[in-house]
């Protein structure tokens, strides 16, 4: 299936593409779906279909823009889900990736010096993606409840002003890539290598589907907003 | 090889009658824009990538100047409709499947060949900047200590990004390291990263 529709089984959808749990699990769906259909388990959750079906065709399929419906959705949801996501990265992601590159470095037993800069640069990057978190959390969501809730806006201020580019965040993991496919020795378990590798892959993935929803789905709605609020 | 498709026309009809055929030639993605705003919008997405463009030359006034300024030397930008567009290749209603085809291997082949003929290795002086990249050194510092101009340098920089496949300067300076390019007896290794 190209696009997700709401007649579709969810069993069969998260059979298709099983990069979806982690983002089902942000609605607060559980699994057990027998033969229901994603609209009939967003009526169970009290979810909006469309929303939904926006967000999680958004991470299925690359030339999904979901931009019709957008003007619909409101803000508040998408930060909602959005923030849920940052906490499914700093609660289960990180702590998980940071846990097997320990293994891995720690199963390196000659010429380990090497894999020491390692350990650097995933910290740094960390650091980085950490403090990009931290901007939207307190400057970026805060600006947008602000702007839902009380329908006033601040002369110069737009969400251009806030929202930053991804860029950064995205390129340091595909250089820690980079360095374990092209440059390291091997000089490490190769198990626990894959999985690093694999986590990384998948994590890289997830954000930038995640970034692709702040870009095409939460700032349309905010434009939308603005331009009202300015009129 | 990645690369991709865009078909920019107002008609849904023509962009996937395109879509299916092109969908034949070549694997790669295909994106469909109704107008040239909607694929401006889009292009941060696909920069960086190859791209073939088939646009309505309705749009010609506002895509060729966005493409000059945008485009990658991979991009080819192909006009669609009843008349020509000055300097740019042109597909009109006579024009056959086969040709399409020619068309789309021509340009794979501009694609794939400048790819193979960029050497991978490093040069002597590539090696240099990124010695003084890694040790921190700005850009006009290193200008100034290799007699070369501050663009020469930034020329450099995106060199060895490509030939490396890494882009952060803390990722250069990774690979700076384990493949011994410093002395990194006297420093502190982790200052550096």
């Amino acid at each position: 299936m190209d696009i997700i529709y709401p007649h579709h089984s969810m069993a069969e959808v998260l059979t298709e593409n099983y990069h979806l749990l982690p983002v089902i699990n942000r609605f607060g769906i559980q699994l057990g779906f027998v033969d229901a259909t994603v609209e009939e388990i967003c009526q169970k959750y009290e979810i909006n279909t469309d929303f939904f079906l926006a967000i999680i065709n958004t991470f299925h399929n690359e030339n999904y823009f979901p931009e019709q419906k957008m003007q619909e959705f409101n803000p508040l949801k998408i930060v909602d889900y959005l923030r849920k996501t940052h906490d499914y990265y700093l609660t289960v992601i990180i702590p998980g990736m940071e846990n097997i590159l320990e293994k891995l470095i720690e199963s390196c037993s000659l010429n380990c010096e090497k894999m020491k800069p390692i350990r650097k640069f995933y910290q740094k990057y960390k650091e980085e993606l950490l403090a990009h978190i931290q901007d939207e959390e307190q400057n970026v969501f805060p600006y947008i409840i602000d702007l839902v809730r009380n329908k006033k806006i601040s002369d110069g201020y737009s969400i251009h002003t806030f929202e930053k580019e991804h860029t950064n965040v995205d390129m340091k993991l595909n250089d820690l890539t980079m360095l374990f496919l092209k440059y390291l020795d091997p000089v490490y378990d190769n198990t626990l290598c894959n999985e690093f590798l694999i986590t990384l892959l998948r994590f890289e993935k997830d954000l930038k589907n995640h970034a692709r929803i702040e870009d095409y789905v939460l700032v349309p709605a905010v434009e939308s907003i603005e331009k009202k609020l300015r009129k | 090889m990645i690369a991709s498709f865009v078909i920019i026309h107002p008609s849904s009809i023509f962009s996937q009658g395109l879509k299916c055929i092109l969908q034949k030639i070549s694997p790669f993605q295909i994106y469909c824009f109704k107008n040239s705003q909607e694929f401006k919008d889009h292009s941060r997405q696909l920069k960086g990538i190859p791209q073939l463009i088939f646009a309505d030359n309705s749009f010609s006034e506002i895509l060729v100047p966005f493409m000059i300024k945008h485009a990658n030397k991979y991009t080819k930008l192909i006009f669609v409709g009843e008349q020509e567009v000055k300097g740019y290749p042109w597909l009109s209603n006579q024009t056959s499947e086969d040709q399409l085809k020619e068309i789309v291997r021509n340009w794979k082949n501009s694609i794939s060949s400048s790819e193979s003929r960029q050497k991978k290795k490093l040069t002597q002086r590539e090696l240099d900047v990124l010695r003084l990249l890694v040790l921190g050194y700005a850009t006009k510092e290193i200008a100034k200590s290799l007699f070369i101009s501050e663009h020469t340098v930034i020329s450099h920089r995106k060199n060895i990004t490509k030939k490396l496949g890494i882009k952060s300067l803390s990722g250069l300076t990774v690979y700076a390291i384990i493949n011994s390019l410093i002395d990194t007896t006297s420093l502190n290794v982790d200052d550096l990263i």
